[in-house]
């Protein structure tokens, strides 16, 4: 059957809801194929019309009424309630067992003593961190290797004490152990160092007051009144394996620290 | 009415002339019945019934197909606008208030009822008593009825039975004009092509 054009399907809907003869009459002029579609609607809608059910006035029922009417229809709302229930139920035991699932066990590496850096000992080794068989959601946070007092940058702010007591609290924050050797001089001087570390500290000193540092490997370091040109620093053997930033100011373009103390004047200032 | 010059009728909406078919003249009588009935007259209440009972049992027999289901159907939902015609703002009709609640509880009954018969025994379906007379004034209709949704039926029904405007047929069904047109348009073309494919007897 040939598909009836949708203007036209509307104005056959159009004229068998209210159309009037003379209407009809001129449809079917003007379209002669659709004419018997809508003779065929017009019965259609004719005989829907009809089948109205119609009861009869005297078997009308009296009004009843009911005790037992429910207002909502709860026959869905209960498995819906329930669906709804395990559903929540499911999401939650998921969540829970993938957080589970993500959690590692890390393990730091061993603690690197100052002697063991300043002697070249190896760079510190990653973190072991050891998976769990689940796939993790979440990455532990690898933990970064502790740095040592010593090679921390310091500030490092005296004016007008004793060598000997700058030496001191140099050690005293880097957190090493200090002797000075007989036949030490001790000067009254004045120092302002700022991000450069103990070891840096000492070095410096040294080249200016002639005297060299010693670490004797147990956490301290022994300060000799004399100086070895040739000798390698330790700050050089800490370069080697560690990496030391110190301010940009101290930093010369071929790399290498440049350390500029500061000084003061100050009353007491004068070199003895 | 005569045909538009035009060849087409792309601008006239298919059933627009329908929008005020109805202004049911008993409007205010209906809230004044229902106020009085508020105020304590029982007897308003049985007016109401009387003067709707007709129109609600079209609905329930076009949508539920039976007619006893219509009936007992008739008798909860008038039930329910006993219980809860306080709550009745007065802000619509109470005749499309009254077939709001048939519609919603017709279809509803009709949902409940097919799920029933799907589980009814083959000898229990046999066993049931067949009907006096005929239920059905006519069979092409009925067929093309049964194959149609309840929704469609109710749209149908409000339609061609009750005889209400769009205006009408929207506020009884909660949503706008155009989506009644639109409802209707495709029930209409649903029920058209179930009833072409059912043979003349």
């Amino acid at each position: 059957m040939k598909r009836i054009p949708r203007e036209i399907e509307e104005l056959i809907w159009r004229l068998t809801e209210e159309g009037t003869p003379a209407a009809l009459d001129q449809f079917r002029a003007r379209y002669p194929d659709y004419s018997m579609v809508l003779d065929q609607r017009l019965d259609m809608v004719k005989r829907l019309k009809k089948s109205v059910p119609a009861p009869k006035p005297e078997a009308r029922p009296r009004f009843r009424p009911q005790s037992k009417v429910v207002e909502r229809d709860f026959r869905w709302s209960v498995p819906v309630v329930l669906l709804a229930f395990a559903a929540i139920s499911v999401a939650a035991f998921t969540a829970i067992t993938a957080n589970s699932a993500s959690k590692k066990t890390v393990q730091n590496p061993p603690k690197v003593t100052p002697k063991q850096i300043a002697q070249g000992f190896p760079p510190p080794a990653e973190p072991v961190v050891v998976k769990q068989p689940e796939p993790a959601v979440k990455q532990a946070p690898v933990a970064e290797p502790e740095i040592p007092a010593y090679l921390q940058p310091q500030i490092l702010t005296i004016r007008g004490a004793r060598l000997s007591a700058v030496l001191q609290a140099v050690a005293g924050q880097g957190k090493f152990g200090i002797t000075i050797g007989p036949g030490m001089a001790d000067p009254t001087i004045s120092v302002d160092y700022q991000g450069v570390n103990s070891i840096q500290i000492l070095e410096d000193l040294g080249r200016q007051y002639a005297f060299t540092p010693f670490d004797q490997g147990d956490g301290s370091v022994v300060i000799i009144p004399a100086r070895d040109p040739n000798a390698q620093s330790p700050a050089e053997k800490v370069n080697e394996n560690a990496e030391v930033k110190p301010t940009p100011s101290g930093t010369t373009e071929d790399g290498s620290v440049s350390i500029q103390p500061h000084k003061i004047p100050t009353k007491t200032g004068e070199n003895r | 009415m005569t045909l538009p010059e035009s060849k087409t009728s792309e601008n006239v909406p298919v059933v627009s002339a329908t929008l005020d078919r109805t202004k049911s003249p008993s409007f205010d009588e209906d809230i004044l019945l229902v106020d009085r009935f508020l105020a304590g007259d029982q007897s308003a209440f049985e007016q109401l019934y009387a003067r709707y009972h007709d129109k609600v049992f079209a609905i329930s027999r076009g949508v539920l197909l039976d007619q006893e289901e219509a009936a007992d159907a008739v008798q909860e939902i008038f039930t329910l606008v006993l219980r809860n015609l306080a709550r009745f703002d007065k802000r619509s009709r109470f005749s499309t208030w009254l077939f709001r609640v048939a519609v919603n509880r017709s279809i509803q009954q009709a949902r409940r009822a097919r799920f029933k018969y799907k589980h009814v025994e083959l000898t229990e379906a046999n066993d049931r008593v067949q009907p006096e007379e005929p239920e059905y004034a006519d069979p092409k209709v009925h067929a093309a009825m049964v194959k149609l949704s309840p929704n469609d039926r109710a749209l149908l029904v409000l339609f061609y039975w009750d005889e209400l405007s769009l205006n009408e047929i929207a506020e009884s069904l909660a949503c706008n004009v155009n989506a009644a047109k639109t409802r209707l348009y495709r029930a209409r073309e649903r029920f058209r092509s179930f009833y072409e494919e059912v043979p003349d007897e």
